[in-house]
């Protein structure tokens, strides 16, 4: 299977949804910056537990870590 | 009084005098009017994005009857404000940076104006921004790019760049910036100004232009921390129209500004922060620590997580959301955008939905990791804003050639960690580089607790003088 940020799908891919051709070199520093980002969320989450993949409830958590709340 | 001398005030000041009427709202928004066209427009710095003269000088002259009959709406009665053009007013267009939106009446108006509008304060003008808010240098290549008032060969920062620009050459009083990436603080710094970025969920996005539901937050920049504190009373609050937003009460942050630092616990990251910064930079940043100690702060050093993820993972989050807000308009208009916005929201239709869950399952993970190892240590951090002085605005423009990616990414090494963590932080001048730019540290504190981070900058503020320097326009 072909990853989509991969240079050579990634032309067709952008081509198809902006409905334009593209910039030689334009698709390769979309589909670098890409890559690199979405390795960088891959190695980030493989050091999680398992009970720590769940990535709902952000503002839950935000509210819980903040100072206790003055009430009026 | 002089237009001069209306423009040399600051925002409580000149609140202040219009509340007491020693000046009327109307010579306060004639002299910000005078000065936003002799030194708003693109011959100069470039910063204004739409002016409506009449009907700001009508909001001026009902402000005025009303005060004349008793009736003050609220702490920023008649005061001229001029935000980012993207908080849409009803019936009015907000161009948003771009080719396109400039003649599209938008339906609602903003959740932050419509509480400005509720504490009295009129605004005046639509100020320029990078192209969608996607941007940290300025550059704007589809609209034209702000210059900085120290020197206008150089970036203002982006993307709330006009925002910047127009509040440090006191031309308004204060502005809504928003920050996604570092979009209030990093033009906040570079144009020697004040900018908060408020905690995810403490002010409303309704009726702002979305680029990341995740990581957008609505702040101002003005000219002190007092003025910053002013505008952020007025706008924080839950609103049911923006579901991230926070229930939590607000605490007025004013009441507590002058409170001072003693015994206040200011933390020094012992990691990743100062990494890539310039000696000069470098120098700049710690020297502010000496004045926290001499205010009676207690300076420690922090051991922090490991956060180099932050900064790339915000631009993931960013690219991704921010191509799913463009989607239905990105075929029909990919002709109309820049080549660099056009790379970043590419990006985002080719990042896997996989790694973007992974993104934000690793941010629940870190904020709770981050907030136990720092904010167990110490109330504020204290860090660099800017890794360097700003560059020069030809310098700087890279577009989407090669190396984009690497000079966007190292620019926003000390914002975008307090984004992916959604914890508030401010921005606040403290001196200038060899250049004559100037140059910042920011505070962060734990969600929430914009109170803590307003009092340590006020205290900084009033012990120094970098926010009475004013640029030689």
């Amino acid at each position: 299977m072909t990853r989509p940020d991969a240079p050579d799908s990634a032309r067709a891919t952008l081509e198809k949804l902006l409905g334009m051709p593209l910039a030689e070199g334009f698709v390769e520093e979309a589909a670098g910056l890409a890559r690199a980002v979405a390795d960088t969320a891959r190695q980030a989450a493989a050091a999680l537990p398992p009970e720590a993949r769940d990535p709902t409830g952000f503002l839950d958590t935000l509210e819980s870590l903040g100072p206790p709340e003055k009430k009026e | 009084m002089a237009d001069e001398t209306i423009a040399d005030l600051s925002l409580a000041e000149v609140a202040d005098a219009i509340r007491a009427k020693r000046i009327t709202s109307v010579e306060a928004t004639e002299a910000a009017l005078a000065r936003l066209k002799r030194f708003g427009g693109p011959d100069r710095l470039n910063c204004l994005a739409g002016l409506d003269e009449e009907d700001a000088l009508r909001q001026a002259k009902a402000a005025d009857a009303d005060l004349a009959k008793g009736r003050a709406r609220g702490f920023l009665h008649g005061v001229p404000l001029a935000h980012k053009d993207m908080y849409f007013r009803a019936g009015r267009p907000s161009g948003c940076g771009s080719r396109f939106l400039n003649d599209v009446p938008a339906r609602t108006t903003a959740a932050a104006l419509e509480r400005l509008d509720a504490a009295g304060a009129i605004e005046i003008a639509r100020l320029a921004m990078v192209e969608f808010a996607l941007g940290l240098t300025g550059h704007n290549v589809v609209v034209g790019t702000p210059r900085n008032p120290w020197n206008p060969a150089h970036i203002t920062g982006g993307s709330s760049s006009g925002a910047a620009a127009a509040v440090a050459a006191r031309l308004v009083y204060g502005a809504l910036g928003s920050d996604t990436g570092g979009s209030i603080r990093f033009p906040a710094a570079a144009c020697g100004i004040v900018g908060l970025k408020p905690t995810l969920g403490r002010v409303s996005r309704y009726g702002a232009l979305a680029l990341s539901f995740s990581l957008d937050t609505v702040g101002p920049l003005a000219r002190t921390v007092t003025d910053c504190a002013l505008i952020y009373d007025a706008i924080a609050g839950f609103d049911p129209r923006d579901p991230g937003s926070s229930r939590r009460a607000p605490e007025p942050t004013v009441p507590r500004l002058e409170g001072g630092v003693r015994g206040l616990r200011v933390g020094v990251p012992t990691s990743y922060f100062y990494d890539p910064l310039t000696p000069e930079m470098t120098k700049l940043v710690q020297a502010s620590l000496e004045v926290f100690r001499a205010e009676g702060a207690q300076v420690i050093e922090v051991d922090i997580p490991d956060i180099a993820a932050a900064n790339p993972l915000t631009l993931l989050i960013t690219a991704t959301e921010g191509a799913a807000a463009h989607g239905r308009q990105l075929p029909d208009h990919a002709r109309d955008y820049g080549p660099q916005t056009l790379a970043r929201l590419a990006a985002g239709l080719l990042v896997p939905a996989s790694a973007y869950i992974e993104a934000l399952a690793w941010r629940k993970a870190l904020v709770r990791a981050f907030c136990k190892a720092v904010f167990e240590r110490c109330d504020v951090l204290h860090v660099p804003v800017m890794v360097a002085s700003p560059p020069t605005i030809a310098e700087s423009d890279v577009g989407a050639n090669p190396g984009f990616a690497r000079q966007m990414t190292a620019m926003g090494h000390c914002t975008r960690p307090f984004n992916f963590l959604a914890l508030p932080s401010i921005s606040v001048p403290c001196g200038f580089a060899a250049n004559g730019l100037p140059a910042a540290f920011q505070l962060a504190a734990r969600p929430f607790a914009e109170s803590t981070l307003l009092r340590a900058s006020r205290a900084y503020e009033r012990a120094t003088d970098w926010h009475r320097q004013a640029p030689a326009l």
